[in-house]
């Protein structure tokens, strides 16, 4: 079964790499741009350090690390579920959902499987530069356990990044413009992106425990380097469990209240 | 046992009443009102495997509703559809894996990708074997000339082109049945021609179940041998597209344009009220129903042409609708229709 | 004053347009707010026990990050002008709009000011509102301030109109506005001072940003407001931004010539 869904994703994957080479232009400009939009963040984040050499006892290095573990999960994110946005608009209101229900396979695998979004590669790329480059200044000699436990990590962050928008992309089988609510839910996710002791307390424990995208940065971060929060490095993964459990439950609700379109 | 099994079918939606304005949108948050529509009405129908049966009725009649939930798509709100055995929208794997569909307004293939790809991708969700695949792909581009088409990226395809690329989609599985809704909507009738003849082939080579409905009569004529009607959501007629068509659909109407017409002529047409039904007159137009088993169009003509000069003439088939309307009526009246029918004659 | 009419009337066909939105109003002043209370936090951490850093107080920069976001989203971000310039040059129906009594440009810039009000009611506010509730938003330095920045925020809007103008010829030229979009808000956001100040910036990268027009946008207007820029200086900088549109207005008028001559020539 898990095996047959592979074997399709595969599938589906080359026919998205043949629609990705057809339009080729638009692969490179996208990706450009969006590599251009992350490293004006990052370019911030080297600016304020011409400033300071230490935020709350955080150097740049420890920062770029949270940085770019949070731009990895992201990217994945965008990269593998990003038809989860145009659920709404593209599938539910001009009724194409209805293909999906009359596959003999799970019609969200049919979804998610449907689109590769190119724009998230130079995300990625970057992403993984930043990480690398951070873990390399920081002196991290983290051996094959540690690289492991990157990937790890990383991946449990794209899982919940993908989760809350599933949740949020869910309410598409109600309201009729979705994209504002998963709009609003997925940009809490930049607060991720700087160590969550900066802020209020309330807002750590917001990046916790409801809306915890602090697991796809700040957490596994710390278990890098030791800044007092280590304890829950290792719960990344148990969350995005948890998350895609709820996630799912969600999602089987909504489309038993799928209604279709007249036709 | 029948493949299909529909047992007091029910469907209504909820649709948002929608209230004006700003304010009227943030009172729709807090709170929505409700009105339900029905659109499928208890209605009851068994298929057997290898029949080929016509779903008509007019605009909004609940026939896409009904397709929908034995397809799947949609949950019955009461009653039972049984698909082979199986519960279409709660054994959905089971249930897709034998059915394959076609919507008429929408496509079922890759936009940005030939419809090549389109198969291959079906062969592997359906786990089609590659000797039976490559089969089908043969048989189904020579019946429906894709031989050029299925190269081509969907986008650039014309709709009859893409329509026939979406016929050999939804057989190419070898699905036991095939629910196709509207699939000759805006094709012309070479194209057309070539879908019916393709269902008809397939439905009899292959004894594929098919559900077919269309707004065309001549669909139905050509590839079913029984129709199920629908209005309002309740099944009016449910037997032999034969029956339909020799009491109901053996009627034309002719429309005359004319000039100059003697006076005689009403007293003409009373004399001949045992072929010709619901006259209607003005002075430079008539119309007049008749049974084409009884009387021919070009004796409808010799009738009248002695006392008006006929400018222009036209002659219209019955439409699905307008069978409706007539058995709706009979319906009302609580009369058999074949009865009923007899006795129209009389008027 | 006939013609102020006239804008006026181009100017309301936004206002209902963006009205339709009210879901994309809250989740804008959503993310703006929360854009704010990141940037708030950072630069607290960044000031730490400090009260000043480059002329500029602990105080001074909550202020900062307000306003400059504020400017951020009602200038910066477009709202679809420069894609609109592009679209209607492209697809030919700018000789429908050359027929009207009244000049292309002239009538782009009501298009623009009409969307800056309403985004400015929509989002501004309640942002300023939200904002002042949770961190406190000082008032200019002094009356002259406030009228001086009056002045220089409107120059710095035609400035921002003009650059918008110009990207939106340049995608008559490509295809992919939406990366051209993309492109520009990353290069503006940190060019015009709407992420850090200026002042902030290091050696060589301070000189490119205080040579080109963009800080014009953000920066300069609020050193006014803050008094940071003052009297005599002050004026300057007015004049600067004064001369910045003058420069500006002329490339756009060459190079929109050009561009039509382009359409009408080929015929689009
Ligand atoms: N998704 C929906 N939500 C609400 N009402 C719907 C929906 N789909 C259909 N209806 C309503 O249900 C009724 C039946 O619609 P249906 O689409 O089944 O008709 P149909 O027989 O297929 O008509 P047509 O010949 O026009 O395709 C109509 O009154 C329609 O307005
Ligand atoms: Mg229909």
């Amino acid at each position: 079964m898990l095996f047959k869904y592979i074997r399709l994703y595969i599938e589906f994957f080359k026919q998205n790499i043949k629609i990705m080479l057809e339009y080729r232009a638009d692969f490179i400009i996208g990706a450009m741009a969006s590599l251009f939009m992350q490293m004006s963040g990052i370019f911030f984040v080297w600016v304020i350090f011409k400033n300071v050499t230490t935020l709350q006892g955080w150097t740049f290095y420890d920062i770029t690390l949270v940085y770019g573990l949070l731009m990895l999960s992201k990217s994945l994110n965008h990269i593998f579920f990003d038809n989860l946005w145009v659920l709404g608009p593209q599938y539910i209101r001009q009724g194409n959902f209805d293909t999906l229900l009359l596959r003999p396979i799970s019609p969200l695998f049919h979804l998610i499987a449907n689109r590769l979004q190119q724009d998230g590669i130079g995300n990625f790329l970057l992403g993984l530069v930043i990480t690398v480059k951070s873990l390399y200044e920081l002196n991290l000699n983290l051996g094959i356990k540690g690289v492991a436990l990157i990937i790890l990590f990383v991946v449990s962050g794209g899982a919940i990044f993908a989760a809350i928008n599933l949740i949020t992309a869910t309410s598409s089988f109600w309201v009729v413009n979705s994209y504002h609510l998963i709009w609003t839910v997925y940009s809490v996710n930049e607060f991720a992106l700087y160590p969550l002791n900066i802020y209020h307390k309330a807002i750590g424990i917001i990046l916790t425990w409801v809306i915890p995208y602090a697991f796809a940065s700040f957490y596994p971060a710390n278990y890098f380097i030791h800044k007092g929060y280590e304890q829950l490095s290792f719960i990344s993964p148990i969350v995005a469990l948890v998350l895609w459990v709820i996630a799912l439950r969600v999602w089987r609700f909504g489309i038993k209240n799928y209604t279709s379109t007249g036709s | 046992m029948a493949i299909i099994e529909v047992n007091d079918l029910y469907k209504e939606y909820k649709i948002n009443q929608k209230k004006e304005g700003v304010l009227g949108a943030i009172g729709n948050i807090f709170y929505p009102r409700y009105i339900s529509k029905v659109a499928v009405n208890k209605i009851n129908f068994s298929i057997e495997e290898g029949e080929a049966v016509g779903y008509i009725g007019a605009n909004g009649a609940g026939k896409s509703t009904t397709i929908k939930m034995l397809t799947g798509i949609l949950t019955p709100t009461s009653g039972r559809v049984l698909v082979n055995g199986n519960i279409p929208y709660k054994h959905r794997v089971k249930n897709n894996s034998i059915i394959g569909a076609v919507f008429g307004q929408r496509t079922q293939m890759w936009w940005d990708l030939p419809p090549i790809e389109t198969y291959k991708l079906i062969q592997k969700i359906y786990d089609v074997p590659k000797k039976q695949f490559d089969e089908n792909l043969s048989t189904f581009t020579e019946l429906l000339d894709l031989k050029e088409l299925i190269k081509i990226p969907v986008r650039q395809l014309s709709l009859g082109q893409k329509m026939r690329c979406e016929i050999a989609a939804a057989f190419i599985h070898d699905p036991k049945i095939v629910y196709l809704d509207e699939p000759t909507i805006g094709l012309d009738i070479m194209v057309k021609d070539k879908i019916r003849n393709f269902i008809k082939n397939i439905n009899k080579k292959r004894s594929v179940t098919v559900i077919l409905t269309t707004h065309d009569l001549q669909d139905i004529e050509e590839v079913c041998k029984r129709v199920i009607i629908i209005d309002n959501g309740q099944v009016v007629y449910d037997g032999k597209i034969e029956e339909i068509k020799n009491s109901l659909g053996k009627y034309r109407t002719v429309h005359f344009q004319v000039k100059n017409c003697s006076n005689n002529l009403d007293n003409v047409l009373d004399t001949q009220k045992e072929y010709l039904f619901e006259v209607s007159k003005s002075p430079y137009d008539i119309q007049v129903k008749f049974d084409r088993q009884k009387i021919t169009a070009s004796e409808v003509m010799n009738i009248i042409s002695p006392y008006c000069d006929i400018m222009d003439l036209t002659i219209q088939e019955p439409s699905i609708e307008s069978i409706v309307r007539d058995l709706y009526r009979k319906q009302v009246d609580n009369n058999d229709f074949i009865k009923e029918n007899a006795g129209n004659c009389k008027y | 004053m006939i013609l102020l009419k006239k804008m006026l009337a181009i100017a309301n066909i936004n206002i209902k347009v963006i009205l339709v939105y009210v879901s994309a109003v809250w989740a804008n002043v959503f993310v703006n707010i929360l854009q704010v209370v990141i940037l708030y936090y950072i630069w607290m951490a960044v000031y730490g026990g400090q009260t000043q850093l480059h002329g500029i107080s602990k105080s001074q920069i909550v202020t900062y990050v307000i306003i400059s976001r504020i400017i951020f989203i009602n200038g910066i971000v477009s709202w679809g002008i420069n894609q609109w310039i592009s679209d209607i040059i492209k697809d030919g129906q700018i000789s429908i709009e050359m027929l009207r009594p009244i000049d292309f440009q002239l009538m782009t810039y009501a298009r623009r000011i009409g969307v800056l009000v309403f985004s400015m009611i929509l989002y501004g506010v309640p942002v300023i509102v939200v904002s002042k509730i949770l961190f406190g938003i000082s008032l200019p330095a002094t009356f002259n301030s406030g009228v001086l920045f009056i002045i220089s925020f409107l120059l710095a809007m035609t400035i921002n109109f003009l650059v918008e103008f110009f990207i939106g010829l340049i995608g008559f030229y490509t295809t992919n506005g939406w990366g051209l979009q993309v492109f520009k808000e990353a290069l503006l956001s940190f060019l015009s001072g709407a992420l850090i100040p200026i002042a902030f910036f290091p050696g060589w990268i301070r000189q490119i940003a205080d040579f080109l027009p963009f800080k014009d946008i953000v920066y300069t207007p609020i050193t006014i407001y803050l008094g940071n820029t003052s009297g005599e200086q002050a004026i300057k900088s007015l004049l600067f931004q004064f001369m910045w549109v003058v420069v500006l207005l002329l490339c756009t008028r060459i190079f929109y010539t050009t561009a039509i001559k382009k359409v009408t020539v080929q015929g689009g």
